[in-house]
């Protein structure tokens, strides 16, 4: 088993793993700000 | 230092983006590590013989001609404070409580002559030098006053005449270069060190020494000597029978050169100075390309709406003329036709008109 | 500015006045008694207040200019175009400040020069962002020259400025990436003396993508703030323009590099692998500045921006601008020498707060005296076909 310490001192799988989270967060967010409600174009 | 004509013009002359660009070329172009001039000097402190005694403080400030301080140098109740160097101490002997041992330790506090200062690299008009014999020295003509060295320096040692208005200096031990130049012996405080805790020479010697020093008595020393290696290696090594982290010196500042630090992001100036323009100069380029297009198909746009508009036009004239022909055509021929049909009936009322009257004449005969 | 006599005593004018009756003997006195007559500043602490807000602060807010100069003249985004010219007075009166501010804290200010024309110290960052912050100020010099060349009427050497907009700005982004980055740097040399949670060698970066949130955020709030105060100069203009749709833009753009910049925040503490110390005091600080500074002004601008909130998105432009003076604090003061006891930490003294002051008052009185009188916020009648 490893603690949570454990795991994160895998520092640069950590790094990436955050990358990805972040690229697809990011898609939601260029929506929330650049799609207004009802807008269906892009 | 006196500014040479050619030297202006050479500055003037690189000017605007070529002077950035050549700042980081002296850091970039050193690749590889520096070893330290050969044959310079350096100081060696056995933190173990060193009793506290202020005997160096005493000499430093008399050699450096520094202000006497408030309490004398005989009264060691100094000791049971904190110290650190000031701009009327370059050097100060501080008292530590350490692991392994009941009894105080005594360690002396002075400017370590880095073999690859944070402070000389820091210092933007060149005040700071490592000199070849050893000494890092600041200069008195050049200096600023932004005090980035003493931000840098790891070891917290340069310091600053806070209450000088008009011609403050940062004052920092000099390893007594001036009094070494003249042949003049050793450094002061090393001469008066009363129990040769201080030991002056060339740095190679030093190691030498120290590397003995703890050969022969392993159970005594911690089997390190600080500054063979720490932050690029220091002129000022030290030898201990306790824990360097006890007595002040810290061991997490590892072994890279503190300019290091730095290189790597003075390195990406002249790259971002040429590849910058080439990107926004592209990014205009291809906004103005697509404002361009932009207003190319508007004006076609325009173009073909009034293109159309005038066919249109056109067409519906030349429909309504067609039309307009057609039914003149057909009136005409309506009419023509009336008028032969009139003139038919006409033609034949007469006729039989003249038929009735006639006949009954020619019948009557 | 009407026909009627100006007033002497408004709120505006008592308010500076005092500051500068109070500051101005305090700046005299800093070159008559030294630096430590009027400072806290120590051997232990050699940056003080004069070079976190005056300098580091200064630098970062006045990041508008290169913003905004790249958003019209480099992408073309002419919608943009009515707040060139604030947001470039901006900067360079920042800029300027930030001269003036140096000079305040250097011991010697009037071997400023030194760097350029004595002794080139290539190996040190101050010389790189002495170096840019010259050239830039220089550069903002010519870009807002202009604008008085408009008001003194000066036709041919107007032109031949304008003419030059594209490469001057592009030189101001080069010069502004630079040495927004290299105040980063700076800290680079103190891996020891920094908390490792603010301390990474993304440093430069970091610095440089704030800046851009600084100075987006600065435009919003500087420019609402000039749309109320000079309410009578806009509202002559014959061609008015639609200041809420500025707003909205320039909020969407700053959500975007927030939540970047928040991202990039995120993966310097994982390649320092530094989350345990997110539950350390530092740590707890460290998170209001992310979340509280920077995730929460991000979200506030998307859904300001989405629900067509403009006075949602003015109000988080002051709370990202904060955010950024923050970082700026955290990194040179509150973090650095993270490891001394309180005793030897610092804390600036009245006088220097008062000097800090005293140049931000400055700053506004010589903003308040130029847009009054020259085409700032307006387009000057005779020179209107021209852009």
């Amino acid at each position: 088993m490893h603690t949570l310490q454990e795991f994160f001192y895998f520092t640069k799988g950590t790094e990436y793993l955050i990358g990805v989270l972040f690229l697809i967060s990011f898609i939601f967010f260029y929506r929330l700000v650049f799609q207004a409600p009802g807008d269906d174009t892009e | 230092m006196s500014i040479s004509r050619r030297g202006f013009l050479k500055i003037a002359g690189i000017g605007g983006a070529g002077a950035i660009a050549g700042a980081a070329l002296p850091a970039a172009a050193s690749e590889s590590d520096f070893e330290g001039y050969p044959d310079r000097y350096g100081m060696l402190t056995d933190v173990s013989k060193c009793i506290g005694c202020r005997s160096c403080e005493a000499a430093c400030n008399k050699q450096n001609k520094l202000p006497k301080p408030e309490t004398p140098f005989e009264d060691l109740s100094v000791l049971d404070t904190k110290r650190r160097t000031t701009a009327q101490a370059y050097t100060v002997v501080n008292k530590y409580n350490t692991r392994g041992s009941s009894e105080p330790a005594f360690r002396k506090l002075q400017c370590n002559h880095c073999n690859e200062p944070a402070c000389v690299s820091a210092c933007f008009v060149k005040a700071l030098t490592k000199t070849k014999e050893g000494p890092v020295l600041w200069n008195d003509k050049l200096c600023v006053g932004c005090r980035y060295c003493m931000i840098a320096c790891p070891f917290y040692i340069p310091t600053y005449e806070y209450d000088n208005a008009f011609s403050p200096r940062v004052m920092k031990c000099t390893m007594c270069a001036d009094k070494v130049a003249k042949g003049d012996g050793a450094p002061a405080c090393a001469e008066a060190c009363p129990t040769e805790a201080i030991t002056f020479g060339k740095r190679s010697d030093l190691m030498a020494l120290a590397r003995e020093r703890i050969r022969t008595a392993p159970d005594k020393y911690i089997d390190h000597i600080y500054g063979e290696t720490e932050v690029g290696g220091l002129g000022w090594v030290y030898i201990s029978h306790v824990p360097f982290d006890d007595v002040g010196l810290p061991t997490n500042l590892g072994g890279t050169p503190y300019p290091k630090f730095t290189k790597n992001a003075l390195a990406a100036v002249p790259m971002i100075v040429v590849l910058w323009p080439v990107v926004l100069g592209g990014v205009y380029a291809f906004a103005r390309r697509r404002e361009a297009i932009d207003k190319q198909t508007r004006e076609n746009a325009v173009a073909n709406a009034i293109e159309t508009t005038r066919a249109d036009t056109q067409a519906k004239a030349d429909q309504a003329r067609e039309a307009a022909l057609k039914r003149a055509a057909s009136q005409a021929e309506n009419e023509k036709k009336k008028a032969v049909k009139e003139a038919v009936d006409k033609a034949l009322e007469e006729a039989k008109q003249q038929q009735s009257g006639e006949a009954p004449k020619e019948g009557g005969a | 500015m009407d026909n009627a006599k100006p007033k002497l005593f408004t709120p505006f004018n008592v308010i500076t006045g005092l500051i500068l009756l109070v500051g101005i003997p305090i700046c005299l006195y800093r070159f008559m008694g030294g630096l430590g007559a009027v400072t806290n500043l120590d051997n232990n602490n050699p940056f003080g207040l004069w070079i976190a807000f005056d300098v580091l602060t200064g630098v970062a807010l006045a990041a508008g200019g290169y913003t905004i100069g790249t958003i019209v003249y480099i992408f073309g985004m002419k919608e943009y175009h009515p707040v060139v010219r604030p947001a470039i007075l901006t900067a360079f009166l920042g800029y300027f400040l930030v001269g003036v501010g140096l000079a305040f804290d250097v011991g010697r200010p009037w071997r400023m020069p030194y760097p350029f024309f004595m002794s080139q110290g290539f190996t040190s960052v101050m010389f790189e962002v002495a170096a840019c912050v010259a050239l830039y100020l220089t550069v903002l010099f010519l870009e807002i020259a202009p604008v008085a060349l408009e008001w003194l009427r000066m036709k041919a050497l107007r032109n031949i400025l304008v003419k030059a907009t594209i490469g001057l700005t592009i030189f101001g982004v080069v010069l502004s990436t630079l040495h927004q980055s290299s105040l980063g740097s700076m800290f680079l040399i103190v891996p020891n003396k920094i908390h490792p949670l603010w301390y990474s060698t993304f440093l430069p970066i970091y610095f440089f993508v704030s800046s851009m949130i600084a100075g987006l955020s600065m435009v919003i709030f500087e420019s609402s703030l000039s749309h109320k105060a000079f309410k009578n100069i806009i509202d002559a203009e014959p061609h008015p323009f639609d200041h809420d749709k500025i707003v909205m833009g320039l909020g969407k753009a700053a959500a975007i590099v927030m939540f970047g910049y928040f991202g990039i925040k995120v993966i310097g503490v994982a390649h320092g692998n530094h989350w345990h110390m997110l539950a350390t005091p530092y740590g707890l600080w460290f998170l209001v500045e992310m979340v509280g500074f920077v995730l929460v002004p991000c979200f506030l601008y998307a859904l300001g921006v989405r629900a067509g909130n403009v006075k949602l998105v003015k109000f988080t432009s002051f709370l990202a601008v904060f955010g950024v003076v923050l970082n700026r604090f955290n990194v040179c003061l509150v973090a650095f020498n993270w490891e001394l006891p309180m005793s030897e930490r610092y804390f600036p003294s009245f006088m220097e707060f008062m000097v800090s002051l005293t140049l931000v008052t400055a700053g506004l009185v010589a903003f308040k005296w130029i847009v009054t009188r020259m085409p700032v916020l307006t387009e000057h009648p005779e020179f209107r076909e021209s852009h």
